[in-house]
């Protein structure tokens, strides 16, 4: 597993955030944090995961998760949804 | 005035669509991110201006290698505009890259695409508040439907000769004061025309501008620190946001959604079967099961489509050269001419060309369920298991790829974010069934009588192939290194587009016409020659001398290296498997010229020639494991080349491809043989033996090339 390494991440779990991993289909939340490697955590931004941005969980189990974020469906495997946190 | 024109977007947003519409050129335009891999060029029609078309990105953050293909050409080469297609329907996240594009300093117009998309399901666009919003030109237009490509055209045109520069969004002042700071840093140090983008960049802690203006960042660190706190943030978490926040507010002043029912729920439904954990798997191996059950099953009741074409086509082919056969009787031509044309020529190439039909009805098959965007979520599906085995599921997408032609799979393994993957991939893509080795699949799946499952077990058996050597090659201290995370865009499901099919299955058949008409010919008459003269060069009588050609000694010389896979002494066999090397169709051309007499080239016949000369079905599946798994041909090495960048690697990839092949080819032989009881020599079952406990020793050993243990003793 990647270590988080930027510094904004020491207070990730801030108030009821949760990992997007822990959500269940057809739920909603809110993007509160990104963490892990910088170059991923740009490219999750790339794809529209900053904070304020509105995920709903398509699909999600052991074998992945689909997110659907500013209008477009992003596969994820199961690592990368414990770095993305929700408000819900 | 004659300019370069770059075009960057999104993935999967069209890009291709437009460099057709604009050039007039028909590049693969595909349903899945990441079909341009590489910077194509044309010229913009009516206009002395080249385009280039660019890698989709998300943003200007490369993460991929492709993406850095795109950062790379729109930095150092310096464009004279840039179009910037924007997919309409997904508005927000495109724009973020047009964010970034405008910072570039580069003269440039948005192409908003899919308007007519927008406009079905009733949502309004203002083009004005959107343009005047972002600083930059902004032009409707729908790149399927070719709908106002030549506003497109007038409009770049004119914005690049007059220079006209988009105007940068302001962000709020805490960042704008840092990013002056940035600018006064990097004065005369980067050019001014692009200072914005790099101030940006630098605030970032951005690689290249660091490695451009070394120590910058350093001086204004503090000034960044303060950002930082207010904001609570890392710089260029809180740069992203921004930009974010910008396009949330332009977005909605602009962009009016008509009311719409809960979205996606058919899609979602599809999502969740064919992503499903338990379902995934099994619906993908029922779909692929069925395509080739359309393209190749034959029995004597029903034969599918694809078969039953090719049964058609052979037979025309076996009239035309039976009747050319006769003509040349007729006229008197020479008997060796005769034997060229109808033994050599038509039995070769007549052989290959054979099996189009089939060609068609697999890629119809294959383009249906890419352009609906099935395959995008299978990727996703089976990264699931290659995770497990330490690949990821983005070394699927080349493989998908490759059953079209090993070449552009090979070239697709660049989008894969990690090296190593990345050389894994391009080493393995080619054990994937490619359209070549299609003729290959079918002659012997009719030795087998009909059985379609002897291209399933090629398509399942070449992507176990490909876990087995990430397994292995990890192994290696070069090749070793955890995947990447398996971050991927779905493409929405959509209809299959009817001439997109055509062109995509055109494509393939004219590739496979092309090699038909000179590798495989060229083959076929080297072959004739070869087989029909001794070295005394003597003309042989095709029915009963052939055993004294040159080729019979060439071949013959090798063939025992292939006796323990029970293919005998048939020098034919290892001919063909030579002649594979050049092109896989070669395969079946030259047991076409070697096993049939002058009276016709036919799928079955050459199967039926197979099945005689072998005899057991063991040997036929031995004989096909090892030419459908060995080292590809001519062209794929040298797209391997290309990617590994070395000879001695590709060299290597070769070696352990033959390696490979020939084991599972004896474990075929040996299995099946014992199965079907065929008798096979004592011998035999121990070489099986001993390679198979060599191969789980690479699969099991923790370091079998003990590299790993040197380094730490070094």
């Amino acid at each position: 597993m990647d270590s988080p390494q930027s510094p904004n991440t020491q207070h990730l779990a801030g108030g009821s955030a949760i990992p997007v991993s822990l959500m269940k289909r057809g739920e909603y939340g809110t993007v509160n944090k990104v963490s892990g490697k910088t170059d991923i955590r740009r490219f999750l931004e790339g794809l529209g995961f900053v904070p304020g941005a509105m995920v709903r969980i398509v699909k999600s189990d052991l074998s992945g998760h689909i997110l659907e974020v500013k209008g477009s469906r992003i596969a994820l495997d199961s690592s990368m949804a414990t770095k993305i946190m929700v408000d819900q | 005035m004659n300019h370069i024109i770059a075009l960057a977007g999104n993935p999967n947003c069209g890009k291709t669509t437009l460099f057709n519409a604009l050039t007039g050129s028909s590049q693969r335009v595909g349903n899945w991110p990441g079909v341009t891999i590489d910077k194509k060029v044309g010229r913009i029609k009516g206009t002395d201006s080249e385009l280039v078309d660019l890698p989709g990105i998300y943003s200007l953050s490369p993460y991929s290698p492709e993406e850095i293909v795109t950062r790379n050409f729109i930095v150092g080469e310096k464009p004279d505009a840039l179009i910037n297609i924007v997919d309409a329907t997904n508005i927000e996240r495109n724009l973020y890259l047009s964010l970034q594009l405008i910072d570039m300093g580069i003269p440039m117009v948005i192409a908003l695409n899919m308007m007519d998309e927008v406009e079905k399901r009733g949502d309004k666009i203002d083009i004005d508040v959107l343009s005047k919003g972002l600083g930059v030109p902004i032009i409707p237009i729908s790149a399927a439907k070719k709908e106002n490509i030549d506003g497109l055209v007038e409009k770049i045109m004119e914005v690049a000769d007059s220079h006209q520069l988009p105007i940068p969004a302001s962000y709020e002042d805490s960042l704008e004061e840092v990013a002056a700071a940035a600018e006064k840093v990097l004065r005369g140090k980067v050019p001014t025309d692009n200072m914005r983008f790099y101030a940006f960049k630098l605030i970032e802690d951005d690689q290249l501008v660091n490695e451009v203006v070394p120590g910058a960042r350093e001086s204004i660190k503090e000034d960044i620190q303060r950002l930082e706190t207010e904001h609570d943030d890392s710089a260029d978490s809180i740069i992203a946001n921004s930009r974010y926040d910008k396009i949330t507010g332009l977005v909605q002043k602009a962009v009016t959604h008509a009311p719409r029912l809960e979205k996606g729920t058919l899609s979602d439904r599809i999502d969740r079967y064919v992503t499903n954990k338990y379902l995934g798997i099994p619906i993908f191996i029922a779909i692929i099961a069925f395509v080739y059950f359309l393209a190749m099953f034959d029995s004597p009741d029903w034969s599918s489509p694809g078969a039953w074409a090719t049964g058609v086509l052979n037979d025309a082919f076996a009239n035309f050269s039976a009747g050319v056969a006769d003509w040349c009787a007729s006229e008197g031509v020479n008997e060796i001419l005769t034997s060229l044309l109808t033994d050599g020529i038509m039995s070769g190439v007549g052989a290959v060309l054979g099996f189009l039909p089939q060609i068609i009805v697999m890629f119809a098959c294959l383009n249906i369920l890419e352009e609906i965007g099935y395959m995008a979520r299978v990727a996703f599906v089976m990264d699931r298991i290659f995770r497990y085995f330490n690949l990821s599921g983005k070394s699927f997408i080349p493989l998908l790829v490759g059953t079209g032609c090993g070449v552009p799979g090979v070239m697709s393994s660049r989008t894969i974010e990690s090296e190593c993957d990345r050389r894994i991939t391009a080493m393995t893509v080619t054990f994937m069934p490619c359209s070549a080795k299609l003729p290959v699949i079918s002659a012997i799946a009719g030795a087998l009588a009909g059985n379609m499952w002897v291209a399933v077990y090629a398509y399942f058996m070449g992507i176990v192939l490909v876990i087995m050597s990430g397994i292995i090659l990890k192994k290696f201290q070069r090749l070793s290194g955890d995947p990447a995370p398996f971050i991927m865009e779905l493409p929405p499901y959509h209809a299959p587009k009817v001439m997109s099919i055509i062109k995509g299955i055109w494509e393939r058949c004219w590739a496979f016409i092309k090699n038909a008409m000179t590798v495989v010919l060229l083959a076929t008459v080297v072959i004739w020659v070869l087989s029909h003269f001794d070295f005394a060069f003597h003309y042989l009588d095709p029915n009963t001398q052939m055993d004294d050609s040159i080729l019979s000694a060439l071949a013959g010389a090798i063939a025992y290296l292939f006796m323990p896979l029970g293919w005998g002494d048939n020098w034919e066999l290892t001919a063909a498997t030579i002649t594979g090397f050049m092109a896989k169709e070669d395969i079946v051309a030259t047991l076409g010229v070697l096993l049939l007499g002058d009276t016709e080239a036919s799928i079955s016949s050459i199967s039926a020639a197979l099945a005689d000369l072998l005899g057991n079905g063991a040997a036929i599946m031995s004989f096909f494991s090892f030419n459908i798994f060995c080292a590809p041909c001519v062209a794929a090495v040298t797209a391997i080349h290309r990617e590994l960048g070395s000879w001695k690697s590709t060299g290597l990839t070769l070696l352990y491809h033959t390696l490979l092949s020939y084991s599972v080819a004896l474990f075929v032989y040996v299995i099946y043989g014992t199965l079907d009881g065929t008798y096979i020599e004592p011998y035999v079952y121990v070489l099986a033996v001993a390679s198979a406990a060599l191969l789980i020793y690479l699969l099991v050993a923790k370091d079998p090339f003990r590299q790993k243990s040197r380094k730490v003793s070094e």
